[in-house]
């Protein structure tokens, strides 16, 4: 079996990691913007799995718009502002008041941690199958919930976004990953009902379903990229992020419940 | 105002022969879907396995039924899985609702609602799956194999007060095309049904309260729930020879709802 932090929906490896990519926020098509035209940042974020990735592609992003960023991920990184295990019991209380503390505000929740363990159907064992759905379902869960119940306290606004994957609308057969689909589809329904629920309180849940997403493992399967309609590549971590931002900002304010796929047309094919 | 369309009785009439010498296990037997599915494979030549936790529902489910094997245990268990790797169809229609508001929703209740909405069906589909495949290519094997997912039209849509449902059921939709799609190339189909409000003790307490129901029954574009038979019509239509070339599909079966 083989082990990644991460699927086509939360790469498991910095844009360019050990490829010679040059350091620093740069796209395909430029420099970052700051924010979109009219576009007022989130003041303060939680990013969750922000050591590497998706997770540190967003949190790069964030700051680059002027977001405070409070990255929170197991192990050290540049994005890193609290190291701990999510799936610990009360670590959701723990980041919260931890990221409150830093900033004295907490405007938007990214619950981008995930783990993709990858096996057959027939042979994923209860412990890998419990672990995915403990980090990608029941993590977004709580941290979602202590997010809420402390902007419903504080009667004030908040946004969280979820990063689900193309695998929260089709499955992946090879390499077969079934349960981390499960996981996905469920953190989708999750936004959709926290979108409800939450909605009159102001606060807005939304998704974001990248697809193959540039890591260091995405060249060795060539297959993978030619199924991606646009430029016949996966993204980049800042094509990613760059959506993140906008979700997160006020800019996508009328924005609830919805998923945004990110995924070069993979899904249209 | 005329009353709705109605033909529930036509849903119900089964089909003799149709699962004629093929083995079949029912999770949630002892009520509302898994119940009627039981009856209704029983009816149509199946050696039914019922599996619950109620003992005195699923003496119920076959009291007419006298070849009919029950299987009092939890649905996340090993005994559980021992059955499913015996069957040739797999209809797990276990599942339960628990209301929550989001802001006060217990964990244990969340954790309660996937471990039988979706850890179950991924244990049983998985000691299902394997059995299948140990059998041989599916071609050699006296019949494929078909499994088919209760999922909820909140696979697809969410209702407040609902978070752990709602995810639970939309991880199963998950985990039915997933499933189907890695299982496809050895012959077994994975398939589900999207219930809507259906007649069944997990909206009991709603239905019995005149005020709730007519609000629910007007958000349905057909103006009635559904009916226990009615999902089992379309469950074993997909478990059944006649969808042979269905797999990874989820029919809704909701009156309408989701057209909404």
């Amino acid at each position: 079996m083989r082990v990644r932090d991460a699927g086509p929906g939360s790469a498991a490896e910095p844009a360019g990691a050990g490829r010679g990519a040059a350091p620093g926020p740069v796209t395909a098509s430029g420099p970052i913007a700051a924010s979109g035209p009219g576009e007022v940042p989130a003041p303060v974020a939680i990013v969750t799995g922000a050591s590497r990735g998706i997770g540190l592609g967003i949190a790069r992003r964030l700051s680059a718009a002027g977001t405070r960023v409070f990255g929170v991920a197991r192990g050290p990184g540049e994005a890193v502002h609290m190291q701990c295990d999510l799936c610990a019991p009360g670590a959701a209380e723990r980041v919260l008041a931890a990221a409150l503390e830093a900033h004295g505000r907490v405007d938007a929740l990214v619950n981008n941690a995930g783990l993709l363990l990858e096996e057959h159907c027939w042979a994923q064992s209860d412990e890998d199958a419990e672990a995915m759905v403990a980090l990608n379902l029941t993590v977004p869960f709580l941290l979602a919930q202590a997010a809420a119940r402390h902007w419903v306290e504080a009667a004030r606004p908040g946004t969280i976004v979820n990063v689900c994957s193309v695998e929260s609308q089709v499955g992946w057969a090879s390499p077969p990953h079934a349960v981390y689909a499960a996981t996905k589809g469920g953190l989708l329904g999750l936004t959709r009902a926290l979108a409800l629920e939450l909605a009159p309180h102001g606060i807005r849940v939304v998704a974001i379903g990248p697809g193959p997403t540039t890591t260091a493992m995405t060249p060795d399967v060539p297959e993978l990229a030619t199924a991606i309609p646009l430029g016949g590549r996966p993204a980049t971590l800042e094509e990613i992020g760059d959506v993140v931002a906008f979700l997160v900002s006020d800019a996508a304010r009328y924005m609830t419940g919805e998923i945004v796929y990110v995924d070069g047309g993979y899904l249209a094919r | 105002m005329s009353p709705p369309f109605s033909r529930r009785d036509a849903g119900e009439q089964s089909l003799p022969g149709r699962f004629a010498g093929q083995r079949a296990l029912v999770t949630g037997a002892a009520s509302g879907i898994g119940r009627a599915v039981a009856r209704r494979l029983a009816a149509e030549g199946a050696t039914v396995t019922g599996l619950d936790l109620d003992a005195a529902g699923l003496e119920e489910t076959f009291a007419a039924i006298p070849g009919a094997r029950h299987i009092v245990a939890d649905v996340t268990g090993v005994q559980a899985a021992g059955a499913a790797a015996e069957a040739d169809v797999l209809v797990n229609a276990a599942g339960v609702l628990e209301r929550h508001d989001f802001l006060e929703h217990p964990l244990e209740a969340w954790q309660r609602t996937l471990a039988v909405n979706l850890v179950a069906p991924q244990r049983l589909s998985r000691a299902f799956a394997r059995a299948r495949i140990d059998a041989g290519h599916p071609t050699e094997r006296s019949h494929p194999g078909a499994i088919v997912n209760v999922c909820s039209i909140e696979s697809f849509v969410a209702i407040p007060g609902h978070a752990a449902y709602t995810a639970s059921k939309s991880a199963l939709l998950l985990l039915t095309r997933a499933f189907a799609l890695e299982l496809a190339p050895h012959g077994v189909r994975v398939n589900a049904v999207a219930p809507g409000v259906t007649q069944t003790g997990m909206n009991a307490a709603l239905r019995a309260d005149p005020a709730q129901a007519g609000a629910l029954r007007e958000r349905v574009p057909m103006g009635r729930f559904g009916t226990p038979g009615e999902q089992a019509a379309g469950i074993c239509f997909l478990a059944s020879p006649e969808a042979s070339y269905i797999t990874g599909a989820t029919l809704p079966i909701d009156g309408g709802w989701l057209t909404q």
